[in-house]
C-alpha cells in the first residue's frame, strides 16, 4: 500500500479511541447493577450520568481556548501557586494508583471465577503486572498505535452487541423505568454511573501530544457520546434478557448475557469465555493508559528524562503488585469510598480547576 | 588480584588501508619506473595465483608493464584492443593522454594514487605502464555475470518470468525496463571498508517520500563495517528494532515485486552478489501481498485471497497455543462432543498437551528447514518420510493424539500462504510463545501473549513508518484499498 499519506501525530482517531479505550473497559464488565443505590432504571442512569462530563469537557474546551494552550496542567502550574499544584498533581497521582489497584483486583477476580478457577490470585496478578510493566517500556506512541488497532478489531464485538437486541431472549417489556423514587433518589442514584466515564482523566496529559490540527473537542464529545451509547447499550441488553431481579445476582452480566444468547449457536460452546478475552485486553489497555497516565503526572511532579522513565514504572509497578497480592483473594470490595474518591478526583477537582483557571487572567507572553 | 580483569588478547588484523601502508604510501602516485613499480606489485600481490603480469617491449623500443587479475577481465579485448595496438605502435609515447589515440578500447583513465590503483585492479581494471609515461588504468573488467533467469525462490502464477541477478547495476537496468521514467532515481553507495561492495538505491521520485530516502541515504553513507557481504547484514543496519523478530525490510529476487514497490513509494536497494533486492519501509499489510495479487481479473479474487492470508496467519500463529489452551485449561468452551472426541483422542497418549504440542511443532520445523536445504527431489522423499512419521505413524504409536496432527498439519498449511519466507520464519518463532503462554495459563496467557506481541508489533517503525499502518496510525482509504484496490 502507499505510504505518501501516513500521520505522523496522534490525531482524531488517536484521541477517540484513547478517550474510549480509557473509560470502557472496567464500566462495561460489571455493568450495569453494581452501583451503590439500585434502581430499576439503571439505563437511563447511565445516560444522565455523562452529562457531568459533558460540562468537564466544556470548560476544559473554555481554559484552552482562553489560554491558547492544550497542556492545561501547564496552564494550571502557571496560573497557581505551588502550594496548591503540587497536592493537587500528588492528589491525581493517588486516585489513578488507587484506580489501577481496583482495576486489577477486578482483572484477578473475573479471571478467577470464569477463566483459572484452580490458580492463585498472585499469579493472575503477577503476570498481569509484568506484561504491563513491559509493555510501558514501549512508550505511549506504541501503546496509542495498540490501542488504535484493538478498536478496530473490537467493532466487531459492537456489532455483535447490536444484534443481541433482536436475540429471542430479549423482552422489550423489561426496558421502560420503573420509578419508584422520587427525582433525588433518582439522581443521587446516578452519581454512582458517573464515575463509569472517570477514565476521561487521562486525556489532560494526552491532549499535549495531539496535532495541532486535530479537533479536540468534537472529537472528545463524539468519543464520550459512544462510550455512553455502549453503556447505555449495555444495560439495555442486559436488562431485557434477565429482567431486574436477575440482573442484580450476576457478577458480570454481559458475560452471562453472551453465554445464554450465543450457546448454541456457533462452534464454541461457551462463547461468553470467548468475549472476556475482549474484556481481558480491554482491561490490558485501560492499565496501560492509566500507568501511563500515572507516570505523566509523576513527571510534572518530579522532572526526569525520559530515557529514567523505567524508575517510575518499575516503581508502580511493584507497588502495585505487593498491594493488590497482599490483600485477601475474594475481599468484598466496597465501591463507595471508591466511587466517591473516583467522582472527586475527575469530575469535582477538574472543573474547579477549570473554573479557576477561567476566572485568572492570560498569562503573559513572558510567562 | 581475586577481582583482577583479565586481559584480553586480540588477534591482530590488518584493516585493506593498513595492508596497503605497509608496503607502499597509499596516497602516493605510482611510480613511473617499471622495476620498481612491477617489484611493488608483486609484493602487494604475492601468493596470489591469479595475479597476472606481463612485461614487454614496443616497436620503438619503450618498455611496457601490463598487470591484472586474471580472472576478472574481458581478455579479448585487452588482446585485440591493448596488446596488438601497442605493439603496432613505432612511434614514442610521450604522455599518457597519446593512448587516446593508440588503444582501442572505450574508457580508460589516468592513474592517481595507490589506493585507488589497487582498488581497480581488484575491481577488474588493468594497470598498463609505459616506462617513462604515468601509468593508465585501463577499463576491461569483466564480471563473471550469468544471465537473467527465472526466479528461484518466489514462485508465481501469473507474474513475470524474470529474476535479478547478482550485479547491482544490470538489476537497476532491469528496472528500468519495468519503469520508463525518468523521476526513477539511482544513487550508488560503497558498502564496506574492505569488501567495497557496489549498492544501488533506486527510488521513484514524487512517490517516495523524501524522508525515507533520505534516511536510508544516511545509513547507507554512514556504514562503517568491513565487509558487506550479504543483504542481511545490510537489512540488519538500516533496521531501527534490528533484534526485534519481525523484518523491518522485505527481499525480492522479482523485478515486478520490486517495481511495483517502487510505485508505492518504496525505496529499492541493489547490493552486488545478492540475486535479492531489498524493499521499505515497509509495513506489517504489504507482507501479505504480492505484486501478483494484482494480475486477478476479478477483483473480488484479490480480496478474498488476502482475507486468506490474513486468517491464515491469525490460524498458523495460534491454533497450537488455543488447543493447548482448550484441552488442558479451558475444555468447557468448545461444544462437548467435541471435548469428548478430543479426550478420546488423548486417552492413550502419555504426554501433557503442552509436550505434544511442542513436540509436534518441533518436528514440523525440523522438517521444513531440512527440506528447505535438500535438492528437490530428496526434499519431496523428506516430506513424504515425515509426514509419515509425524503423522500416522506417531499416531499409532500413541506419542500425540490424531486431533494434534490435524492441528499442526492446518498450522503449517496455513502459515505457508503468506507470500513473504522471512514473515513466515517470523510468525514461527511467535507459535512457539504463544503455545509457552497458553502453557502456563491458558486462555488467559494466550491473550495477553497476542496483547503484548500487538504492541510489540505497534512499536516497530521501517524507516520511519509505523509497521501498522494503516490500521495504526489509522487510513481507512488505504485500508480499503488493501482489500479492494481502486479501479
Amino acid at each position: 500500500m502507499k505510504l505518501q499519506t501516513e500521520k505522523k501525530d496522534f490525531g482524531n482517531i488517536e484521541l477517540f479511541v484513547f478517550i474510549y479505550c480509557s473509560t470502557i473497559a472496567l464500566g462495561i464488565i460489571f455493568l450495569p447493577y453494581i452501583s451503590a443505590e439500585e434502581i430499576r432504571s439503571a439505563w437511563l442512569k447511565v445516560m444522565v450520568g455523562v452529562i457531568p462530563y459533558l460540562i468537564f469537557l466544556f470548560l476544559l474546551n473554555k481554559v484552552i481556548r482562553k489560554h491558547n494552550d492544550r497542556d492545561v496542567l501547564k496552564v494550571l502550574k502557571d496560573l497557581s501557586f505551588n502550594w496548591l499544584y503540587y497536592p493537587v498533581m500528588i492528589y491525581l497521582l493517588l486516585s489513578t494508583i488507587y484506580s489501577i489497584f481496583w482495576g486489577i483486583k477486578s482483572l484477578a477476580i473475573v479471571i478467577q471465577t470464569y477463566l483459572l478457577q484452580n490458580t492463585q490470585q498472585w499469579v493472575v496478578i503477577v503476570t498481569f503486572l509484568i506484561f504491563v510493566g513491559i509493555s510501558l517500556m514501549y512508550g505511549i506512541t506504541a501503546i496509542t498505535r495498540l490501542i488504535v488497532l484493538m478498536f478496530i478489531c473490537e467493532i466487531g464485538v459492537i456489532a455483535s452487541l447490536v444484534a443481541l437486541l433482536f436475540s429471542q431472549d430479549f423482552r422489550w417489556i423489561y426496558i421502560p423505568p420503573v420509578f419508584t423514587v422520587d427525582v433525588f433518589t433518582f439522581l443521587k442514584s446516578s452519581i454512582s454511573e458517573t464515575t463509569r466515564y472517570a477514565g476521561l482523566i487521562t486525556i489532560l496529559t494526552f491532549l499535549p501530544l495531539v496535532k495541532k490540527e486535530t479537533k479536540i473537542i468534537k472529537t472528545s464529545y463524539m468519543s464520550l457520546l459512544l462510550i455512553m451509547i455502549m453503556f447505555t447499550l449495555v444495560s439495555i441488553l442486559t436488562l431485557g434478557t434477565f429482567g431486574f431481579e436477575q440482573t442484580l445476582t450476576l457478577l458480570s452480566p454481559i458475560t452471562a448475557l453472551i453465554q445464554t444468547t450465543y450457546a448454541e449457536m456457533t462452534l464454541f460452546e461457551r462463547l461468553d469465555l470467548f468475549f472476556l478475552t475482549i474484556w481481558i485486553w480491554a482491561l490490558y489497555k485501560a492499565a496501560l493508559i492509566y500507568f501511563w497516565f500515572a507516570i505523566s503526572i509523576t513527571k510534572r511532579i518530579i522532572p526526569f528524562q525520559k530515557k529514567k522513565e523505567w524508575i517510575p514504572i518499575t516503581i508502580y509497578v511493584v507497588i502495585i503488585m505487593i498491594v493488590t497480592v497482599a490483600t485477601p483473594s475474594f475481599v468484598n470490595l466496597s465501591w463507595e469510598p471508591y466511587n466517591i474518591n473516583l467522582l472527586i478526583s475527575t469530575i469535582v477537582l477538574p472543573i474547579l480547576l477549570f473554573t479557576y483557571m477561567l476566572l485568572r487572567k492570560k498569562r503573559s507572553v513572558k510567562e | 588480584m581475586l577481582f583482577k580483569k583479565k586481559q584480553r588478547l586480540d588477534p591482530i588484523t590488518l584493516s585493506f588501508d593498513e595492508y596497503l601502508a605497509s608496503i607502499v604510501n597509499p596516497e602516493e602516485r605510482l611510480p613511473v619506473n617499471i622495476e620498481i613499480l612491477k617489484g611493488l606489485m608483486q609484493s602487494i600481490f604475492s601468493e596470489s595465483y591469479d595475479f597476472a603480469e606481463r612485461l614487454f617491449k614496443l616497436p620503438n623500443g619503450q618498455k611496457a608493464y601490463l598487470c591484472y587479475l586474471s580472472g576478472l577481465i574481458n581478455k579479448t579485448d585487452l588482446e585485440d584492443n591493448v596488446l596488438k595496438t601497442l605493439l603496432k605502435r613505432e612511434k614514442d609515447i610521450y604522455v599518457s593522454d597519446d593512448f587516446g589515440s593508440i588503444l582501442t578500447i572505450t574508457n580508460y583513465k589516468n592513474s592517481t594514487i595507490w589506493k585507488e590503483v589497487i582498488d581497480q585492479i581488484l575491481s577488474g581494471n588493468v594497470l598498463l605502464l609505459v616506462e617513462g609515461v604515468q601509468p593508465v588504468i585501463l577499463l576491461l573488467a569483466n564480471k563473471n555475470l550469468r544471465n537473467v533467469a527465472d526466479p528461484t525462490t518466489e514462485y508465481q502464477v501469473y507474474g513475470a518470468k524474470i529474476g535479478f541477478i547478482e550485479d547491482s547495476r544490470t538489476n537497476v537496468s532491469i528496472m528500468r525496463q519495468f519503469i520508463k521514467d525518468p523521476r526513477l532515481r539511482s544513487k550508488e553507495y560503497e558498502l564496506g571498508k574492505e569488501s567495497k561492495t557496489h549498492a544501488s538505491l533506486v527510488y521513484l521520485e514524487q512517490y517516495a517520500e523524501d524522508e525515507a530516502v533520505e534516511t536510508i541515504d544516511s545509513y547507507l553513507k554512514t556504514f562503517d563495517k568491513d565487509h558487506m557481504l550479504s543483504l542481511g547484514q545490510l537489512t540488519k543496519y538500516v533496521s531501527r528494532h534490528p533484534y526485534s523478530i519481525f523484518p523491518q525490510a522485505s527481499k525480492t529476487e522479482r523485478p515486478d515485486h520490486a517495481a511495483y514497490a517502487l510505485t508505492q513509494g518504496k525505496v529499492v536497494l541493489f547490493v552486488d552478489n545478492s540475486t535479492f533486492c531489498l524493499q521499505a519501509p515497509i509495513t506489517f499489510m504489504d507482507m501479505l501481498e504480492t505484486s501478483e495479487d494484482h494480475s486477478f481479473l476479478v477483483t473480488w479474487n484479490l480480496t478474498f485471497i488476502r482475507l486468506i492470508r490474513l486468517v491464515s496467519l491469525l490460524v498458523g500463529s495460534a491454533l497450537p497455543a488455543l488447543y493447548v489452551a482448550l484441552v488442558a485449561f479451558q475444555p468447557e468452551l468448545i461444544p462437548t462432543t467435541l471435548t469428548i472426541n478430543v479426550a478420546q483422542s488423548r486417552a492413550q497418549i502419555p504426554l501433557p498437551a503442552t509436550a505434544e504440542a511442542f513436540l509436534m511443532l518441533f518436528a514440523l520445523d525440523v522438517l521444513v528447514e531440512a527440506s528447505i536445504r535438500l535438492p528437490s527431489f530428496v526434499g519431496q522423499t523428506i516430506g513424504i518420510v515425515g509426514g509419515l512419521v509425524i503423522g500416522t505413524a506417531a499416531v499409532e504409536a500413541g506419542i500425540v493424539s490424531n486431533v494434534m496432527v490435524i492441528v499442526i498439519a492446518f498450522t503449517a498449511v496455513a502459515i505457508f500462504t503468506l507470500p513473504n519466507w522471512e514473515f513466515v520464519s517470523s510468525w514461527r518463532i511467535v507459535r512457539y510463545a504463544f503455545v509457552t503462554s497458553a502453557a502456563v495459563l491458558g486462555l488467559y496467557g494466550l491473550v495477553m501473549a497476542i496483547a503484548f506481541l500487538a504492541l510489540h508489533i505497534a512499536k516497530l517503525d521501517s524507516l520511519n513508518r509505523s509497521y501498522l499502518y494503516p490500521l495504526s496510525p489509522f487510513d481507512g482509504k488505504q485500508l480499503r484499498n488493501f482489500f479492494k484496490p481502486a479501479r
